[in-house]
């Protein structure tokens, strides 16, 4: 039997205590059955200490660290506390509204430490689980695909049933892997630098994280044998809108755009912007404009690291990682 | 602050006071950088109904928007008029693009109360200005079918009359412009009485009405009104500029009803008391008498008209100072018009029709009085406060609010509302009483401006919109309150402004990227390519709205095949309309071709014949010299006859002073020959007199006669006694003694009777 490293689960929190109650047991189950030294690094992210009182029975005895922050910073930061804090060299970042299945991690370790070989990149960065939406079978939120079209680099969503009932059985690339479920080597993350503040508040700092690696010769890879599943309850998501949230994901996917397109694509991707503007203009399309304000109120800085990118050495391009992509996608 | 202004109508369209009021309002806020967005009904033939067009009014520095909606259909029945079907949806969608912070509804009559509830759903403050007594009355006048002020406001009975009234009225042709009411002496014996029946009679069948006519009437009506009532009662503030009003709106139940009065746009005007200032009325110097306003029937032009003929017709007149009459305004009834001009003509009255509202300074400068004659309760009139801002005295009805607007004879006059007479008294004493007039114009106080308003109304915005319950970001995750604050931001931002700034972040991300400069929202083909876009933007939305139409219309069942058919003429009409532009369009771009080959042509003839064409130009220099003679010598004419002019104007002023100085002269005769009837009188009076004492002393005279008849008598005997005695005593002594003492002269000449009694002649 091969031995397999710990692994320290760092998982951001914002006081939804009947959660955790709910889905930890379940990961301190699986550490009991691994039995090689896995810890929790949960980041109580109110700002407020809200769960230091609710750690004193509920961690008591378990293989768990509670991190207070002073301030209530979100995900990337409370993660990248967490990341500072774990004992071990492998995280798996997870949401508190994940519920693990027995034996996810061990399928994810497998891929991690072994070799990837594609066109583009060697060696792994991160590997994510089979997300189950909600529990269901037929909604794999973690088969992270991406498309450029017209100029824009963006995800594929909202596979029909029966694609999703497809997808590959094998560990395959993805573009990133999601940000609440996936698994990694922190000397990785550390080189990386980290999660991108550019995001802020949240959304595609994990798209972004994972194609800077895809950049610097590291794969992102969908692992189907491991499973969780993702309920949505006491995130970030949950406290917003369903406008608002959108509005997040669509400033989040043009300032990734400006940060990773390649040259030769911006002059579509501007054109783009301009016909998006007017048909929104013309078709008083309200929300679409603010999506595009609040990313081009961050213009200035994703263009700063655009341009810090351009000069850091790189193994591919966007458009290669892309080409490759679609390669294992069948395309 | 984004503040959004409605009204049933806006210039240059529609140009009465409601209307030119928000135009004034809406510029004010502007120049004092608020953003402005107005939205009007407007009747456009060459719109679909419930289109949508957007227009800048620039004023200044500033500008602000006008979003014109197209209200060409009329009202289908009372429910139509209070709610027109389908222009509440598109004010939400217009309050959704433009994101106001406060809506101040000045009319929605045409509009509907849907406007009211739209901005009520989408939680912005609203404030409603009453102009007039829509708020309270369905016919907003208090006027009834028959023009006659209504003596039973809120009472649904007599609110249903009107309805039924007015349905009478739908159905007689050549009526012009009837909505308002229609003078009973214009309608035919048997609609006149059968409109009375309906509006005061015991049994309306008197007016024609099917049995239980009335009692659906007063149901729907109350219906209606309790309508009405609920969505006023749910505006966060109510205005009216009188007191007048504001009771009459409170009596409805609908809450409370603050007074606040207007403010005039008084930059033009103000000017003119000093440069135009109203003098008493002189010889030479006629009074000046001006009407402005709208020519709806409630207005009282007749009344003036009549007036203004009576006092001519004054016995007085030709002692008086000489009156002339304006009267200026709008209309849509043009039969109206028609029979006012006709009126004015009669009675020599001034009718020049409309003026621009920067004509106004002009045409006050010409007037020494304004008259206000209406016969409705008005509110407040805003042509008496532009007339006060110039300096003028107003002459008003003394009816409803007028009485709040002039004081009578402090800076005006009031008289009886629809009383003819009793106005040209008042025009009379203008006349009549030669510091009157300037004592009215000292009485003018000062005016409330615009400006002023504009402050008092943005406290009151202010006040509203900061009792807005909102959203309390504190209580999201920190993190995310930068992102939330900026959504809220954005999200409160009008989209041309949104489509602004991400055009111009655009050009700078496309510099940031290296790929073109980052000023591209300066570029004028960039902008010229947006103008486009505008036109796209309306056409999809009137593509938009009229497939809505089309689903609701085929969603209903009645009336949908009837209104499908209309629908399809009028788009028949107009794509025809726009093959035809095609066609005609092919057939210019043909003429000008044929044009441009003829221009080669004649420019070829023109460089031939440009040799005769100097000879031309020296005749022509000829003729303009002989024609600069002419000129000069009509121009000389032209300044004698001024000259004549002039010295018949003084001629014309010396002999009204001889006039006057004749008159006064004819007054001093007359005093002169009362005078002398008296001393007449005196005279008689002493020949009386004298008669009187001539008989009584030739009654004593006749007495003394017979007294000395009877001593003559007595001498008569004594003379024959004495002869007697001197015939017996005729003896030489007797004699003797007589020639020595004379009495025997004295005898003898007594006897001869020369002798008067008691004379003794000496010896």
């Amino acid at each position: 039997m091969t031995a397999y490293d710990p692994v320290s689960v760092v998982m951001p929190a914002l006081g939804n205590t009947k959660l955790l109650d709910a889905n930890l047991p379940l990961l301190f189950a699986e550490f009991e059955s691994r039995a090689v030294g896995d810890e929790l690094v949960l980041v109580d992210d109110t700002g407020r200490g809200d769960l230091e009182e609710w750690a004193k029975d509920a961690l008591a005895d378990r293989p768990a660290r509670l991190v207070v922050r002073k301030e209530n910073g979100g995900f990337a930061a409370a993660m990248e506390d967490g990341i500072r804090q774990a004992a071990n060299d492998q995280i798996f970042s997870m949401n508190s509204d994940v519920k693990v299945l027995p034996g996810f991690l061990k399928p994810l370790q497998d891929a991690l430490a072994r070799p990837f070989a594609t066109e583009v990149a060697d060696r792994v960065f991160a590997v994510a689980p089979r997300v189950l939406l909600n529990g269901n079978e037929g909604e794999i939120e973690s088969f992270a695909r991406s498309q450029l079209l017209s100029g824009l680099l963006t995800n594929r969503e909202n596979l029909p049933r029966d694609e999703t009932l497809r997808l590959p059985e094998d560990t395959t690339p993805i573009s990133f892997a999601i940000g609440g479920t996936f698994l990694f080597r922190r000397v990785d993350f550390i080189k990386l630098g980290g999660f991108d503040e550019l995001f802020a508040p949240f959304y595609f700092e994990d798209n972004d994280l994972c194609w800077r690696a895809w950049r610097q010769g590291l794969c992102s890879l969908y692992v189907p044998s491991s499973v969780v599943e993702h309920y949505h309850k006491g995130t970030i998501g949950g406290l917003l809108s369903p406008e608002r949230r959108r509005a997040a994901v669509e400033r989040g996917e043009l300032l990734f755009n400006w940060k990773h397109l390649d040259d030769e694509d911006l002059k579509d991707h501007v054109a783009l912007l301009y016909r998006r503007t007017i048909d929104a203009w013309l078709m008083d399309d309200r929300e679409a404009l603010i999506w595009l304000q609040l990313a081009l109120d961050s213009l200035t800085e994703a263009c700063s690291k655009r341009a810090k990118l351009a000069n850091s050495p790189s193994v591919a391009s966007t458009r290669q990682i892309q080409a490759e992509l679609e390669r294992f996608s069948g395309r | 602050m984004r503040i959004c202004l409605v009204a049933h109508g806006f210039p240059p369209e529609e140009r009465t006071g409601v209307e030119t009021y928000t135009a004034s309002l809406a510029a004010s806020f502007a120049s004092a950088g608020h953003k402005v967005e107005v939205f009007a009904a407007c009747t456009d033939p060459k719109l679909a109904d419930m289109a949508l067009r957007r227009a800048v009014v620039v004023v200044g520095d500033a500008s602000y928007g006008v979003t014109r909606i197209a209200t060409n259909s009329a009202p289908n029945g009372p429910e139509e008029m209070l709610d027109p079907p389908g222009i509440a949806k598109r004010f939400a969608a217009f309050l959704e693009r433009e994101r106001p912070e406060v809506v101040h509804f000045q009319h929605v009559i045409k509009l509907g109360l849907g406007l009211i509830e739209a901005a009520n759903t989408a939680g912005i403050p609203t404030l409603y200005t009453h102009h007039d007594y829509y708020g309270c009355c369905h016919r907003f006048t208090f006027l009834r079918p028959d023009l006659s002020v209504c003596k039973r406001p809120n009472d649904t009975e007599a609110c249903a009359r009107c309805d039924v009234a007015l349905g009478l009225l739908n159905d007689v042709e050549g009526l012009g412009d009837y909505q308002m009411g229609v003078a009973p002496s214009a309608l035919s014996d048997d609609v006149r009485s059968r409109l009375a029946g309906l509006l005061d009679g015991d049994h309306v069948v008197e007016g024609g009405l099917a049995k239980g006519e009335l009692e659906k009437a007063i149901k729907r009506r109350e219906s209606l009104d309790k309508r009405r009532t609920k969505v006023f009662g749910e505006i966060s503030e109510r205005l009216a500029p009188s007191h007048f009003l504001a009771d009459k709106l409170q009596a409805t139940g609908m809450g409370k009803v603050a007074h606040l009065v207007y403010g005039i746009n008084g930059d033009e005007l103000l000017p003119l008391r000093e440069s135009a200032p109203v003098t008493a009325p002189a010889p030479g110097k006629p009074l000046r008498i001006l009407y402005i306003g709208s020519f709806v029937k409630q207005k009282g032009i007749e009344v003036l008209l009549d007036a203004f003929e009576a006092l001519q017709a004054a016995p007085e007149s030709l002692q008086r100072p000489r009156a002339e009459l304006t009267v200026r305004g709008y209309a849509s009834d043009e039969k109206w018009v028609a029979k006012l001009e006709q009126r004015a003509s009669e009675v020599g009255a001034h009718f020049p029709g409309g003026y621009q509202r920067d004509e106004l300074s002009g045409v006050l400068a010409q007037a020494d009085v304004v008259v206000v004659p209406s016969t409705w309760f008005e509110n407040y009139p805003i042509a008496i406060r532009e007339a006060f801002a110039a300096g003028r005295p107003v002459l008003t009805s003394r009816l409803g609010a007028l009485e709040e607007s002039v004081q009578d004879g402090v800076d005006g006059l009031l008289f009886e509302a629809g009383d003819s007479q009793d106005l040209a008294r008042a025009l009379g004493r203008l006349l009549d009483e030669p510091t009157l007039l300037e004592k009215l114009v000292a009485g003018i106080g000062k005016v409330h401006t615009v400006e002023e308003q504009t402050q008092e109304l943005l406290n009151l915005y202010q006040s509203k919109v900061k009792h807005l319950k909102v959203e309390d970001l504190s209580a999201s995750p920190k993190h995310m309150q930068p992102f939330l604050q900026r959504c809220k931001q954005l999200e409160g931002t009008p989209s041309r402004e949104l489509f602004q700034g991400v055009l111009g972040d655009l050009g700078r991300l496309a510099g940031k990227l290296g790929l073109d400069s980052e000023d591209l929202q300066a570029s004028p083909i960039l902008k010229g390519a947006l103008s486009f876009g505008a036109e796209v933007q309306l056409l999809l939305r009137d593509f938009k709205r009229e497939t809505e139409w089309l689903r609701e219309s085929l969603d209903t069942d009645s009336t949908s095949g009837e209104a499908l058919r209309a629908r399809l003429t009028w788009l028949e009409e107009t794509l025809g309309g726009r093959d035809e532009t095609i066609q005609a369009l092919e057939a210019q771009r043909q003429e000008q071709l044929h044009a441009s080959r003829a221009l080669t042509e004649k420019a070829t003839w023109l460089e031939e014949g440009f040799a005769g064409k100097d000879k031309e130009v020296v005749w022509l220099r000829e003729t303009v010299a002989s024609l600069t003679e002419e000129r000069d010598l009509l121009a000389a004419a032209q300044s004698d006859l001024r000259g004549q002019l002039d010295s018949f104007a003084g001629t014309q002023a010396d002999l009204m002073s001889q006039r006057d100085s004749l008159l006064g002269g004819l007054t001093d005769l007359a005093g002169q020959r009362d005078s002398l009837e008296g001393g007449l009188v005196d005279i008689v009076n002493q020949r009386d007199s004298l008669a009187g004492a001539l008989a009584g002393a030739l009654a004593d005279s006749a007495d003394q006669l017979k007294e000395l008849l009877s001593v003559e008598d007595d001498l008569a005997g004594r003379k024959r006694e004495m002869q007697a005695l001197f015939d017996e005593a005729s003896s030489p002594l007797l004699k003797f003694i007589f020639s020595r003492t004379g009495f025997g002269k004295r005898v003898k000449r007594w006897g001869q009777g020369d002798l008067v009694q008691g004379e003794e002649e000496s010896s």
